[in-house]
Parts: C-alpha cells; sequence; structure tokens
C-alpha cells in the first residue's frame, strides 16, 4: 500500500477516534464525560444552565476559630487556592463519590483537603445547593441548600 | 464483494470530502501550489514543535508538581500513584521537554517524534490529574500522535514522490483537521442541547441572556472576576453577537478545514473567540491561541493571494447557499439560451 494510502486510512480512523471514542466513553463510564485523555467530548458551556444543582464547602471554623456569620464556602473564603475551577470540579467530584459512598471517595476528600483547603483543622459541610446564576450574581439567596456530611480536615499539607 | 464495499466506501470518502470542500481551488499552477506548500508545511512541522518545546518547558509546572501533596491519576499514569507527583513530574517533564527539543531540531527523527507523542500522553495525563480534566494538553498531545506518520526522508526525497510528498501534506492537513473537529464536536453538541433546550422553553444557546448566564455561573463558582463580566451581566444581550457568532465559528470549523481560503479567517476568528472568553469568563485557552497561530494563521495550504468573493462563497452554509442559488441561476440561463437557439435554428 503506497505512504499517501495508508496515511489516509490513518487520517479516517484518527477522525472517527476523535468522534466516536468519546461518545462510547460516555456511554460506557456516565461519571466520566465523555473523557478519556486525549479522547474529550468538548463538552463545554453547552448547557444553560438557569438553574444549577451542585455541591459546596461551607467553612465553618478553621482551627477552632469560627469564621464569619454566616459560613462562606469555599470559592468566597479567601483560601489560596479557591478561585479555580480545577478545585470547583475536585469538590464535585468528591461529594459525588461521598453521597454514592462508592470508592475512592476517601481519596477525592484527602485531594480537596491537601490541594485546595491545604491546612488542618478546617471544619467544613459538605452541602448540596441549588441556585440561579443571575439571581445570585445581583445578590439572591440560594434556592436551596442541603447539608449534607461534616468534615474536619485532617492532613496537613 | 470486498472490493466493491471498498470501492463504495471510497467513493462515500470522496463525495464526502468534495461536499466539504466548497469551491475548488483554480487548477492553473496547482504543482507549483503543492512544491511551495510542501516547503511551508516543513516548516510548520518545526515551528509546531519549537511551540510544544515553549508550553512544556514552563517552569511553574514542574514546580506545582513538586508543591503537590496529592494526585488523583488518570490511566495513562496511573504510575505516579507510587512515585508521588514530585517524582512523576519531574519524569515527565524531563521526557516531554528533551523529546520536544530533539523533534524541533531533526523534525524528520522519526523516534523522536514518537518519543515526544509518547511523552505528550503522559505530560497532558499528568497535568489533569488534579481533580479535573482541563483541555489545554489535548490539540498538542493528538497532534504528536498523528505526526509520528510523516512520512520519512528529507525534501529532495520527498519531492521526487508525489505520493509521499501529498502524504506528507495530509499529514500536516490533519493537524488543523483535528484541531478543528474538536470546535466541530464542541459546537455541535452546543447546537444540539440548545435545541432541546428551545424545545423546552428554556434558556438556551441562542437565546440572548445565553452568555450572561454562563458568565454568572462560572464566576460564582470560583468568586472570581473579570474584567468584562460586570458590564456584560448588566447589559446580558451584549454579549448574544458573539455568542452567535461563536456557534457558528465552533460548528463549522471542521467544513472550515477542508477550504484553504479560510484557514486564516476561521483562525483568527477562534483567537478572538479565545481572547474573549478571557475577558469574559477567565477562560485563556493561550495554548491554543499558539496553536492557531502557527497550523491556521500560517497555514501552509492557505492562498497566498486574499480575494474577498471567493472568501463569502466559501463560507459554511451561507457560501453553500450562494453557490448553489447561483449554480441554479446560470443552469436556467444556459437552459434558456439553448432554448433560444434551438427556436432560431
Amino acid at each position: 500500500m503506497s505512504t499517501y494510502r495508508r496515511l489516509v486510512r490513518v487520517v479516517t480512523l484518527a477522525a472517527l477516534a476523535l468522534t466516536v471514542g468519546p461518545v462510547l466513553v460516555l456511554a460506557i463510564h456516565r461519571r466520566s464525560e465523555g473523557e478519556l485523555f486525549p479522547l474529550s467530548l468538548w463538552s463545554m458551556f453547552n448547557r444553560v444552565y438557569s438553574q444549577v444543582d451542585d455541591y459546596g464547602l461551607r467553612i465553618l471554623s478553621i482551627a477552632g476559630e469560627p469564621v464569619a456569620s454566616p459560613a462562606p464556602y469555599f470559592e468566597n473564603a479567601g483560601f489560596e487556592a479557591s478561585q479555580s475551577v480545577t478545585a470547583y470540579q475536585a469538590i464535585q467530584k468528591f461529594a459525588d463519590l461521598t453521597v454514592s459512598h462508592e470508592a475512592g471517595a476517601e481519596e477525592a476528600r484527602n485531594l480537596v483537603e491537601r490541594r485546595y483547603l491545604a491546612r488542618p483543622g478546617v471544619d467544613y459541610e459538605l452541602v448540596a445547593r441549588r441556585w440561579d446564576p443571575l439571581v445570585r450574581w445581583n445578590g439572591g439567596a440560594f434556592k436551596t441548600e442541603r447539608p449534607i456530611e461534616r468534615f474536619t480536615s485532617k492532613v496537613a499539607p | 464483494m470486498r472490493q466493491e464495499q471498498r470501492a463504495g466506501l471510497q467513493r462515500l470518502r470522496r463525495r464526502i470530502v468534495r461536499v466539504l470542500s466548497g469551491a475548488p481551488l483554480p487548477i492553473d499552477g496547482v504543482f507549483q501550489r503543492r512544491r511551495q506548500a510542501l516547503a511551508a508545511a516543513q516548516i510548520t512541522v518545526r515551528v509546531f514543535y519549537a511551540v510544544a518545546l515553549f508550553q512544556v518547558s514552563n517552569a511553574e509546572r514542574l514546580q506545582s508538581y513538586w508543591d503537590a501533596t496529592a494526585i488523583d491519576p488518570l490511566w495513562c499514569v496511573a504510575w505516579a500513584r507510587f512515585t508521588g507527583p514530585a517524582l512523576a513530574g519531574s519524569i515527565v517533564y524531563a521526557a516531554a521537554v528533551l523529546s520536544a527539543a530533539a523533534c524541533a531540531l531533526v523534525p524528520a527523527w522519526t523516534a523522536a517524534r514518537v518519543a515526544f507523542a509518547l511523552a505528550m500522553l503522559q505530560f497532558g495525563g499528568l497535568a489533569n490529574s488534579f481533580g479535573k480534566i482541563n483541555h489545554e494538553w489535548h490539540v498538542l498531545c493528538v497532534a504528536a500522535f498523528l505526526l509520528c506518520f510523516l512520512p520519512a526522508g528529507n525534501s529532495a526525497s520527498l519531492r521526487r514522490s508525489t505520493g509521499r510528498m501529498q502524504a506528507y501534506l495530509l499529514a500536516v492537513w490533519s493537524l488543523l483537521g483535528a484541531f478543528f473537529l474538536a470546535y466541530t464536536i464542541s459546537g455541535v453538541l452546543k447546537v444540539v442541547v440548545g435545541l432541546v433546550q428551545a424545545a423546552s422553553l428554556k434558556p438556551n444557546a441562542f437565546s440572548p441572556s445565553a452568555l450572561a448566564y454562563h458568565v454568572a455561573k462560572r464566576l460564582l463558582q470560583t468568586g472570581d472576576t473579570t474584567p468584562v463580566a460586570q458590564i456584560l451581566l448588566r447589559h446580558p444581550a451584549l454579549g448574544w453577537p458573539g455568542n452567535l457568532l461563536t456557534l457558528y465559528l465552533e460548528t463549522f470549523a471542521l467544513v472550515a478545514a477542508f477550504r484553504p481560503r479560510l484557514h486564516r479567517l476561521w483562525a483568527m476568528g477562534l483567537i478572538l473567540f479565545h481572547l474573549g472568553s478571557g475577558l469574559v469568563l477567565g477562560i485563556g485557552f493561550y495554548h491554543h491561541v499558539l496553536l492557531l497561530g502557527v497550523l491556521g494563521l500560517a497555514s501552509p495550504f492557505a492562498p497566498s493571494t486574499f480575494d474577498a468573493r471567493a472568501v463569502l462563497l466559501d463560507l459554511p452554509l451561507f457560501g453553500d447557499v450562494a453557490r448553489w442559488l447561483r449554480a441554479q441561476h446560470n443552469s436556467a440561463r444556459s437552459a434558456g439560451s439553448v432554448r433560444e437557439g434551438l427556436r432560431e435554428q
């Protein structure tokens, strides 16, 4: 077979792998969101959320000292690594695994505590939240907040 | 039967490529253009590896691995669980930098290209092993794998064989094709989900407030702010034209990859989209900006002259409709003149 024909096959197969691959990954493992690096579904901002259901870490106290009242969520609590979507996603994964009592919850918690809370003795609770982005941006409250479980970060960075 | 099926598949592939390719480039000077494209493509490959070297050599990333105390490794770097992030980061960083440097120096060296592709798989995998898969390394990694299939040989040996020259050009084009395919997948998903949401009368990708919802959600998730967010959230409709244009650019990016006249236009459009999303959402994707520059703005396949009318007629959807209407008009006119000629006889 000529070099060119072989390459046509390679490119066609690569195109198929890049388009069909992520869909198969999603079908096999729903929580993967179609991601099996370097395959990706490139699913970013495809859904417009007028109502968001997610999880947050409500910071209750740090080293025994209560933080401001009402207790802030992680993203507004002044942690060094807080303004990061990677931290946000790590928290979602930790919460998902905790709620469904799946294996890996402890590892996900460990990652959040070591990398994002990054200090021991942080007393926090996992909260399931429902909110409208535009309402909240304009100062409105969460529609619902449901505490799930309380933790204290246990590992020094 | 098998041969017939194969021939049928080939015909189907050719037909798809013909539809995607739009108006063909002029046949005059095609051989000279191909030689010029080959010379430019060889430069593109070297610059690609130089850019890759620039992207992987960021020492801050290595420092972040040394500082990291926990890891949630992806499948391709499962071994990092045993070494820890510091040692894994050091190994992967060294492998990526050294192989990228070797490729930038001798892009024709197949072993170096394969080593770089494997190193990129590890590098991207490790970078995404801290709780979330980001998308800055996907394109570079896929492109590195596609470049493993570059035909071997120097310029002179490539020029001696039309097949090898074509193969080299196809390999380089496939980088842009794979890159733009990622945008198309993202765009098509947005359109499909948008239509589903529109059908259920919810705010959707086509709504004037779509971008405002995205911005508010994103910035509230991270407790962050961006230069343009305040203005946009005060006047949500301001983001509407940009949002619709982005949908168009993303959805038809793959079609643009098949139309050399559009390479620069689409690359610049997508660069502006990334700059805009950096200003509005705080998501820069600056790795992609650089690659769009190398593979799109400096595309070896883009014509050297700019013909605005031809570019407009190549625009996916709008240009296709215009060309179809023109073809209908021309065929009706020629049928009319044939009838008139027959009547005169």
